[in-house]
């Protein structure tokens, strides 16, 4: 397999992995708690490193997982002392494991972690790790372990999707129907931790936040079907980590922040022009419905005062109601279009009889 | 019909009223909170505003002090735009529009009450915090001044808020919610003070939740249920027949 | 042995001409961030420094590129602008679409520091930017200040306190009360932009001495810790910003000790130590104080329970 598609491989799956998770984080909320996350998995790594005396997967990943669990239970700690808010909390806890990490790593001699290589991973020398069994070359072991972890992440979302789905979206009712929302929580973190330092080897502790969370925030505008999110959550992941490797690979640049930025133009992308919730699309709807109360508003307002006998102008409206002369001839004009009023001779207004339904339907007076 | 609303709109040409409110329209994203409100508030009185949930009552005190945008319509104070006089007007928030772990104590949110005196560049002084005082003492919470205000009791915490109020000097109390949830000695409290304010002259409008009580403490109502119901001296205006109105499900302003 | 090291490096502080600069320079950033922290707590928004910092990394890749030099007062200005936006798009997610809060800050940080290393690695790669040059700004190089640089800093941290003190009542109600601020006439939407670009400044002046990734930390680390103590908004900001400056200086000094070591990470184990103390020890909401009421309360119920059930069953 040349060196290429090994990393392309890498890049894929890291993605796919880190964004079928990500789904569920953005849902409920834990966008943060797995940035801290992300980032405490360091100290395990190291730790791990340190006792085993090199980096085997198994112990790291341990070592990665306890760090999680670390995290949140510090965080919880913290944060039910009542003295402190959870957003603090997090923001208190994570640097400061991560700092030891951090210092572990620079000072400890015999952990032969790069420090640049825990921001942004090393995701360009995965074809040089091979993998043996019984002296039988296998192929890249990222892609073995990223495999295996794509196993696992899928089966933990097929085995679980209802009680994770109710329990996103309903906690109570998965407490009355007794799915343990509990248990659930902890296990979405270990997942998390898990990805997490799986995907350290390739993308570092920083980015892998934004495999998370981009590509799942982006399909959460582009659908409300938890299984068309999750999917779409993978396939924007992807797209991402391929054109970012196209980018890297161009600019001689970081593969994964080629990435991590890719994802951040994709998500751009469906910022604005996503349909229904796009920018874009939202403008015009808005802009349509705020001018539509407006010819309500006016409706009324002509309803009250013909009733009182006054006259009415586009420019009386003006006037009475604060709006630009202008604005007001084009409420007035919008009007007559769709014949809701009328006009005499000498300007003034009056409504017919669909005009008036309208006005009398907004307010049952 | 529209004979009776012109007179509960107490649309008297020529006299100068506290709050004129025209035509008012006010919208959130798409949905109406308010919709073509005409009315206005008569002077030296004690004015309650009822409705159901979401009938816009917070929405139209808060119309009034230009807190949230108008659709359309206008408001005048004494004649004369809101931001023209807000020395006149003080505004009584929620309580639960505040987060009370914040580190300041009674004296200090009183004193917040002047600022607007104190204007950009002046520091609140040692008058500034006599009269803070002065005006906890009023609400009954004179040994409370350096009391952190999230030790304080929900009663209390409103009466610091009404005291805030105080020290402004106002012609006119905007206040929402605030008998809600507080215990009797601050119902008291506050109902006196509201009293020997309106003996003076000035004008409290209140939004309020409790029905039962309306007749017993207030002058004169406004029933909102998104566009007007009614308004007017209690005796005339709070009957069965406007509060049906008023709380019908059915009565809601919608777009279609 | 180890006390003869520390107080040659206390005494260095003042006659070593290096650790004058790398002590100066840590204590402005541990004041400011630690009294500007406090209104980014107060105000609910711990975690957008974080997404705050981590978009200024892009902005000092740039304005290297832009400027070529080192030139400390230009990076710094890349790194507000992209800071400022980053805050702007964090904001424009939340309020144009259903991602709330926390997705939208994970979507500007990760993405922006992705930009940030693209460019870190672009730059190292065409030879511009030195090893030691800007990937300093990751975790904070205090070491590397120079004179000009911490008089730079010096002069924003200035700026940033005559602000503080100037607009103190009006940002305290826009922080305490918005609503009742504008009643009286306040722009609080205005004293809300300007108070978030003097903690962008903050976030800026922290990037020389504790780095874009754990910048965070002391924006909400030295304000809780202070919180412990104070219940009036002033005295909190002081205290607040004293520990900022001491984790600032003890950190910075413990990293002077070895070679090479980046700043951030000791600065933060520091303050969060300082945290940790506050939490167990302070009067009245200190955790041992509260287990010694508790601990005396359970004694003296325990005597009020016997002696009761002695006058109630004088047999027993």
């Amino acid at each position: 397999m040349s060196a290429d598609l090994i990393i392309i491989g890498t890049a894929m799956l890291v993605a796919a992995n880190c964004a079928s998770i990500g789904a569920f984080l953005v849902l409920r909320q834990m966008a943060m708690m797995s940035d801290a996350i992300s980032h405490a998995v360091l100290l395990g790594i190291v730790i791990a490193v340190f006792v085993v005396g090199g980096r085997e997967t198994v112990p790291v990943i341990v070592g990665g997982v306890l760090s999680g669990i670390l995290t949140v239970s510090l965080v919880e700690l913290l944060y039910r002392t009542g003295r402190l808010k959870k957003d603090s909390s997090i923001g208190i806890v994570f640097p400061f494991l991560f700092a030891i990490g951090v210092i572990l790593v620079t000072q400890a001699g015999n952990v032969h972690i790069d420090a640049q290589h825990v921001l942004y991973g090393s995701i360009e020398f995965v074809p040089f790790d091979t993998l043996y069994v019984d002296e039988i070359n296998i192929g890249s072991k990222s892609l073995w372990v990223l495999g295996i972890l794509a196993i696992a992440n899928i089966s933990f979302i097929a085995i679980l999707y209802k009680e994770l789905k109710i329990s996103t979206f309903d906690a109570s009712l998965a407490v009355s129907v007794g799915m343990m929302p509990v248990l659930i929580h902890y296990l979405l973190m270990i997942m998390v931790a898990t990805t997490a330092v799986v995907a350290f080897e390739s993308v570092g502790a920083i980015l892998v936040i934004a495999f998370f969370i981009v590509p799942a925030a982006g399909a959460y505008l582009l659908t409300d079907r938890l299984s068309r999110m999750i999917v779409l959550s993978v396939g924007l992941g992807i797209i991402s980590a391929i054109t970012g490797y196209m980018l890297a690979i161009l600019a001689d640049v970081s593969i994964a922040g080629s990435m991590a930025t890719m994802a951040g133009v994709v998500f751009g992308l469906i910022w604005v022009f996503a349909p229904n919730r796009g920018l874009i699309s939202r403008w015009r709807r808005i802009s349509k419905q705020r001018f539509e109360i407006d010819v309500g508003i006016m409706l009324t307002h002509v309803k009250d005062k013909i009733e009182l006998h006054h006259q009415v102008t586009p420019l009386s409206i003006s006037s009475a109601l604060g709006w630009t002369f202008e604005y007001s001839k084009k409420i007035c004009e919008f009007a007559l279009e769709r014949k809701l009023a009328g006009k005499d001779d000498l300007g003034n207004l009056s409504l017919t009889e669909s005009g008036r339904k309208k006005a009398e339907h907004y307010t049952a007076n | 019909m529209m004979e009776h609303k012109s007179e509960h709109r107490n649309l008297q040409e020529g006299k100068v009223y506290p709050i004129e409110i025209r035509n008012l329209s006010v919208t959130y994203r798409t949905e109406p909170a308010l919709w073509n409100i005409d009315l206005n508030f008569p002077e030296g009185n004690l004015i309650a505003i009822v409705g159901p949930n979401g009938a816009g009552k917070s929405t139209l005190i808060k119309a009034v002090m230009g807190l949230v945008p108008i659709t359309a319509g206008k408001v005048n104070v004494y004649g004369k735009s809101y931001s023209k006089q807000r020395s006149k007007v003080a505004y009584v928030p929620q309580r639960g529009s505040v987060d009370w772990d914040f580190p300041t104590d009674a004296l200090d949110v009183v004193e917040m009450g002047l600022y607007g005196k104190l204007g950009w560049l002046r520091r609140p002084n040692s008058q500034t915090r006599k009269k803070a005082r002065e005006c906890l003492e009023k609400v009954g919470l004179g040994d409370y001044a350096d009391r952190q205000i999230g030790q304080l009791s929900g009663g209390q915490q409103q009466r610091v808020f009404v005291a805030r109020a105080l020290a402004q000097d106002p012609q006119i109390y905007l206040m929402d919610e605030p008998l809600n949830g507080v215990d009797a000695i601050t119902e008291e409290t506050i109902l006196s003070i509201l009293e020997n304010l309106r003996k003076e002259g000035k004008t409290i409008v209140m939004v309020h939740h409790d029905l039962q009580t309306v007749d017993k403490y207030f002058d004169w109502v406004v029933m909102l249920n998104r566009s007007l119901v009614a308004t007017g001296p209690i005796k005339e205006v709070f009957t069965k027949e406007n509060l049906d109105k008023a709380y019908q499900e059915k009565q809601r302003v919608s777009i279609r | 042995m180890v006390l003869e090291e520390i107080v040659t490096i206390f005494f260095g502080i003042f006659t070593d001409y290096t650790l004058r600069y790398v002590a100066l320079g840590s204590a402005i950033l541990g004041i400011t961030s630690g009294a500007l922290g406090c209104f980014t707590v107060l105000r609910k928004q711990s975690l957008f420094g974080d997404a705050l910092s981590h978009a200024a990394l892009p902005g000092i890749g740039i304005a290297y590129l832009f400027a070529g030099t080192k030139d400390s007062l230009f990076l710094m200005l890349g790194a507000a602008v992209f800071a400022w936006f980053g805050g702007i798009v964090t904001l424009g997610i939340t309020s144009t679409t259903r991602i709330k809060q926390d997705a939208a800050l994970g979507i500007t940080l990760s993405v922006f520091f992705g930009l940030g290393i693209v460019l870190l690695t672009y730059l190292q790669s065409t030879g511009g930017a030195s090893q030691g040059g800007l990937d300093r700004f990751l975790f904070g190089q205090a070491a590397a200040l120079i004179e000009t640089d911490v008089l730079n800093l010096g002069i924003l941290a200035a700026g940033c306190f005559v602000v503080l003190i100037v607009f103190f009542k009006e940002f305290k109600i826009a922080t305490f009360d918005s609503a009742f601020g504008q009643s009286l006439g306040f722009p609080t939407r205005y004293l809300s932009a300007l108070l978030t670009s003097v903690i962008v400044v903050a976030v800026v002046i922290g990037l020389h001495t504790v780095g874009v990734v754990l910048m965070v930390s002391m924006l909400i680390t030295p304000a809780a810790a202070a919180r412990q103590w104070i219940s009036s908004l002033k005295n909190m900001l002081i205290l607040s910003a004293i520990f900022g400056g001491i984790s600032g200086v003890v950190g910075s000094m413990i990293s002077s000790t070895t070679e090479g070591m980046s700043t951030g990470p000791i600065i933060v184990i520091t303050i969060t130590t300082i945290l940790g103390i506050s939490l167990m020890f302070s009067p009245k909401q200190g955790y041992l104080f509260q287990y010694i009421r508790k601990k005396r309360q359970y004694q003296n119920n325990s005597k009020t329970i016997s002696s009761i059930s002695k006058e109630t069953n004088p047999r027993s």
